[in-house]
């Protein structure tokens, strides 16, 4: 089980906590003018990481507010957390 | 229009049952019909806050999970613009605080039919909410002019810590509607081995 420090709450448990998936994906600006290929690429593929993985969560029992994490995939540890909308700490993404 | 219903009327009250060692070491007590009311909106916006401090004689608890009491009512943070109000009395209503919100962007919305109020206490209360708790309570981290929204059994709820004029040191479990009887029971169930009083629900704090 993961303790996870919420923006704004605090260190909670991961049992108050959705997993959002990866984070920092934007949206094309004119998904007319894509591809199918691109229009796929944007919905479904993503990085699968082995290391430090950028990812969102939201405190859904909490405050309900979505946030990032910077997570380690192999040792679970969490080295970040930073509001929406903020760069991730490092430069990484 | 038809009469206002506890959602724990299928729980019969009161009830005594001491543990294993025939003490009583929690009590449990519903506190129906609370004037329930959802707010959001900028607090760094001046109008919106002294509107607030206006009708309910509270400034607006700006730091995350903390939450400020007076006689009439209590405003509980929820979100970074978002605010749980509980009015005690029915008389709490609405009507004002819509009033003086609506030249700006706010959004108002009366839970009080949607949400109900438990108060637990007695010496062991910790030890049996933490069995199915995450959140620590000690009272190190989690006293007075706190509050935390978090899970019970699998059941969401806001916890306020209160002092009840009867019996000295408590804690309010905001919990929807559909949830109390669940989460009742399963405090209920919980409390088993240290013993446990269920008291008549009573209609304000």
């Amino acid at each position: 089980m993961l303790q996870i420090e919420c923006p704004w709450c605090g260190a909670r448990d991961q049992e108050e906590f959705q997993y959002g998936g990866e984070a920092h994906i934007v949206r094309p600006e004119h998904p007319e003018s894509l591809t199918d290929l691109q229009w796929a690429d944007y919905l479904f593929n993503r990085a699968n990481v082995k290391g430090v993985h950028a990812e969102q969560w939201c405190h859904t029992a909490g405050c309900r507010r979505w946030f990032n994490v910077l997570r380690d995939t192999v040792s679970y540890k969490i080295l970040a957390v930073y509001r929406p909308g903020e760069r991730p700490p490092g430069g990484e993404e | 229009m038809s009469a206002k219903q506890s959602p724990l009327i299928e729980i019969e009250t009161p009830v005594s049952r001491p543990g294993s060692d025939g003490q009583t070491l929690f009590w449990m007590q519903e506190h129906a019909f609370c004037v329930h009311l959802n707010l959001r909106g900028d607090s760094s916006n001046p109008g919106f806050s002294e509107a607030v401090t206006a009708v309910t004689g509270i400034a607006l608890p700006e730091h995350p999970n903390t939450c400020v009491s007076s006689e009439h009512c209590r405003v509980a943070w929820l979100g970074p613009d978002e605010w749980l109000l509980i009015g005690v009395h029915e008389e709490f209503g609405s009507t004002p605080l819509e009033d003086r919100l609506a030249p700006m962007h706010h959004a108002l919305t009366d839970l009080s039919g949607g949400q109900t109020i438990l108060r637990v206490g007695g010496e062991n209360w910790r030890n049996v909410l933490a069995s199915a708790c995450p959140f620590d309570l000690h009272p190190r981290v989690f006293g007075e002019g706190a509050c935390a929204q978090t899970v019970i059994a699998h059941t969401n709820v806001l916890l306020i810590p209160a002092s009840d004029p009867d019996r000295d040191e408590a804690l309010d479990i905001v919990v929807r509607r559909s949830f109390a009887d669940h989460l009742a029971r399963w405090l209920m169930d919980a409390a088993t081995e240290d013993g446990f009083e269920l008291l008549a629900p009573v209609g304000s704090i």
